[in-house]
């Protein structure tokens, strides 16, 4: 079981490592979505510091859910998915190795860089330690919460504004949370750093399941 | 239980049960609405601090329980619909997200006309709003799955887990108003420590909400006739060519 993990899942990082398209997308739009905050506010510096780091978290939000239409679709257009499920590999294998790749290529770029980015858009140093932990928390959840709604979409023609208009109503509760829980850090509260990581126990329990029936309902 | 989902899954035989009930409940929703509007416009003493303004509650709260209510309905038929696939529980389903779609609309509408006079602003960020907006796209998400793919079974699957996975708002949306501190009050009617509403509002209030709940029941059951009669008549146009 161990070793069939572990192969799936060099698998599924060489595809994202060789397939460059994949890999560098997410993070490239999180880039270009920074970008676009200090240029659209004219230069005002006062009114950039105030939404630095709401602006770092919409750009996660939207770099994780640009890079959730190719979560499971090339998988399920060449066959690959219907192999896994003739050769009875146990599914749950499958999606949690789609869900590490997925965070380790869009969350955790992010998470790293988020730093970086706090002091690039406000110029100080103080809620580094909130944000990154906040992020922390707040990416995974991300891609669980949209591992279930691609399966879903999975097969349909219109397949990219579907996904948009389905996901974004359930990352909303994430990102109220994961803006409250960095602007109560400092006064050193954290019980949206809990509440968080109750959600997040939870949906690593149930989203995958669900991912999995989903999986399974669309290959019969 | 299951015998007896068992008897009424054959459209025909459902269709048998549902004509008469969807006739009484049409006469009730008249009636309890019209009656309800009385009490509510005409008799009902005004508040003594919001004035006349809160007569919008009559309005207001029973279509915020309805939309609960209808949620909880498809929520609840979709996870028959998994668990025991039957093609009535996803019709169901199916017919009641537009009324759904009205009834929270007419709640955050209403809602926000009744805001302005009392707390001065139509709108706030705050837990029971936002929740209850985030209720209103998911339903919206809901009717676009609905349309989009049609009748395939993908589709039924797609609208079935959807509606599973949007369940986890409707706690969120109940209980927002004691977990946070919100513009929105708590609740008054159902909690602990007995009703805090006069029985003079109480009275309309349930004849309204009772109104509205046979309301839901009519529609529901005219929609899921016409499904399951267009159903049928597909079917028949069908074997008709392959002869």
């Amino acid at each position: 079981m161990t070793r069939l993990f572990i192969l799936l899942l060099s698998r599924e990082v060489k595809g994202y490592l060789f397939n460059t398209n994949k890999s560098w997308f997410a993070l490239g739009f999180f880039l270009l979505c920074i970008l676009i905050f200090p240029l659209s506010l004219g230069g005002s510096e006062d009114l950039l510091k105030k939404i630095s780091i709401s602006s770092i978290w919409i750009c996660a939000l939207f770099a994780n859910l640009i890079s959730l239409e190719s979560l499971f679709k090339e998988d399920y257009k060449n066959g690959t998915l219907l192999q896994y499920h003739i050769n009875r590999i146990p599914f749950f294998i499958i999606v949690f190795t789609k869900f590490i790749c997925h965070w380790l290529f869009t969350g955790f770029p992010i998470i790293i860089l988020s730093p970086l980015f706090l002091i690039f858009l406000s110029g100080s140093y103080e809620n580094i330690l909130g944000l990154f932990y906040s992020l922390l928390i707040g990416t995974p959840l991300f891609s669980l919460i949209g591992m279930p709604i691609s399966a879903l979409t999975l097969g349909s023609a219109a397949r990219g504004p579907i996904l948009v208009f389905l996901t974004i109503p359930f990352f909303l509760p994430i990102i109220i949370f994961g803006v409250l829980s960095v602007n109560s850090f400092s006064s050193g509260s954290f019980s949206e750093y809990y509440l968080l990581c109750a959600i997040l126990s939870i949906g690593i329990i149930f989203l995958p399941y669900i991912t999995i029936k989903i999986l399974k309902e669309s290959l019969e | 239980m299951i015998k007896y989902f068992h008897k009424f899954a054959n459209p025909v035989r459902f269709l048998k049960l549902a004509i008469p009930i969807k006739k009484i409940s049409g006469i009730a929703a008249f009636f309890t609405i019209f009656i309800g509007l009385i009490f509510a416009l005409l008799l009902s003493p005004p508040d003594y601090q919001q004035k006349e303004t809160v007569r919008i509650m009559y309005i207001h709260v029973p279509s915020a329980w309805m939309s609960l209510m209808t949620y909880g309905f498809i929520f609840l038929s979709s996870v028959f619909f998994l668990i025991w696939r039957f093609p009535l529980f996803l019709i169901l389903a199916k017919e009641s997200v537009p009324i759904g779609i009205i009834f929270t609309f007419s709640a955050l509408i209403s809602g926000a006309l009744w805001g302005k006079p009392t707390w001065g602003t139509y709108w706030v960020w705050d837990a029971r709003l936002t929740s209850f907006l985030i209720l209103f796209f998911i339903f919206l998400g809901l009717k676009l799955i609905k349309d989009t793919f049609s009748n395939s079974s993908k589709g039924n699957y797609t609208f079935a887990y959807l509606s599973l996975v949007g369940g986890f708002n409707l706690p969120i949306i109940k209980f927002s108003v004691d977990w946070w501190n919100t513009l929105h009050q708590p609740a008054s009617i159902i909690r602990t420590g007995g009703i805090s509403v006069s029985n003079e509002m109480l009275a309309p209030l349930f004849l309204m909400a009772l109104g509205l709940f046979f309301l839901f029941i009519y529609i529901l059951l005219v929609s899921v006739e016409i499904n399951i009669k267009e159903k049928s008549l597909i079917n028949f146009r069908d074997s008709l060519k392959n002869n």
